[in-house]
């Protein structure tokens, strides 16, 4: 098992703050490692993520200065049961911003639809519990 | 229902170049779909990953991508040579009870290097 992808952890000015959103968009327990400083986000399933402060950097033994903060960013997606757009409008109702609507990736089978959390981090929501569109101008 | 993560992708303004780093650092696969616009990142377990093209550097914090590797000094050198940034040397995590290193990739990705204990897929 070489080179294997094992965690993903996105950056926040205040995990407390960034916790309750999360917990609010997908359910998920998050805990404080310690709390203020990197929150190990639990979905339940697949994968743990983390959620650091990026003042304080950890696991980085010599936090860095920070830069102004692009728009673009690694996206990272999370597999729903229910209609993309449900978690989305829920995101933006929490102080997201929502980046497209639900729409259908033909070359990866796929409904998806994107917001940007209040801190920067882009998420893309994923759900293929229902049948490519029937339209072809839409795929 | 858990909403598990299960992929990531990153911005490059050369998915060609960022590839061929990558796959000449962890000798992932990668396929174009299509070549130049996103490129789909296989390591050989899931989650994949992949790339995508966007012009526009990416600059500040950004989500950091965890590679497993059996010796994080060797890949960090690895990734020095082929043009990146070394962020930190291997140390140790206490509250993880896990051994990394970190580095920024030439096109502003951070990856760290997590150390192989050998346990991860027995758990």
């Amino acid at each position: 098992m070489a080179n294997t992808l094992i965690f993903v952890d996105f950056p926040v000015p205040d995990p407390e703050v960034a916790q309750h959103f999360y917990e609010d968009v997908f359910g998920w327990t998050i805990k404080g490692r310690p709390p203020g400083d990197f929150h190990q986000v639990l979905p339940g399933e697949g994968l743990h993520i983390g959620i650091f402060n990026e003042q304080t950097q950890p696991p980085d033994p010599d936090p860095k200065q920070v830069a102004p903060r692009s728009p673009n960013q690694p996206r990272i997606y999370v597999l729903v049961e229910n209609e993309p757009a449900d978690y989305v409008d829920k995101a933006v109702s929490l102080g997201g911003t929502k980046l497209w609507g639900e729409t259908y990736w033909k070359e990866f089978g796929g409904w998806h639809a994107s917001f940007r959390d209040p801190w920067g981090n882009q998420i893309v929501v994923w759900h293929t519990g229902k049948p490519a569109p029937a339209d072809e101008s839409l795929r | 229902m858990p909403n598990p993560m299960i992929f990531v992708d990153f911005p490059t303004p050369d998915p060609e170049a960022t590839s061929a780093f990558y796959e000449e650092l962890f000798g992932w696969q990668v396929n174009r779909r299509p070549a130049g616009e996103f490129h789909e990142i296989l390591p050989g377990v899931k989650p994949n990953m992949g790339m995508h093209l966007e012009s526009r550097p990416v600059t500040g914090p950004v989500p950091r991508v965890y590679v497993m590797v059996d010796d994080p000094p060797a890949y960090l050198e690895r990734a020095r040579a082929l043009g990146a940034e070394v962020l930190w040397e291997e140390t140790y995590w206490a509250e993880f009870d896990g051994r990394h290193a970190g580095f920024r990739d030439p096109w502003g990705l951070e990856i760290v290097l997590w150390r192989d204990k050998g346990t991860y897929y027995a758990s």
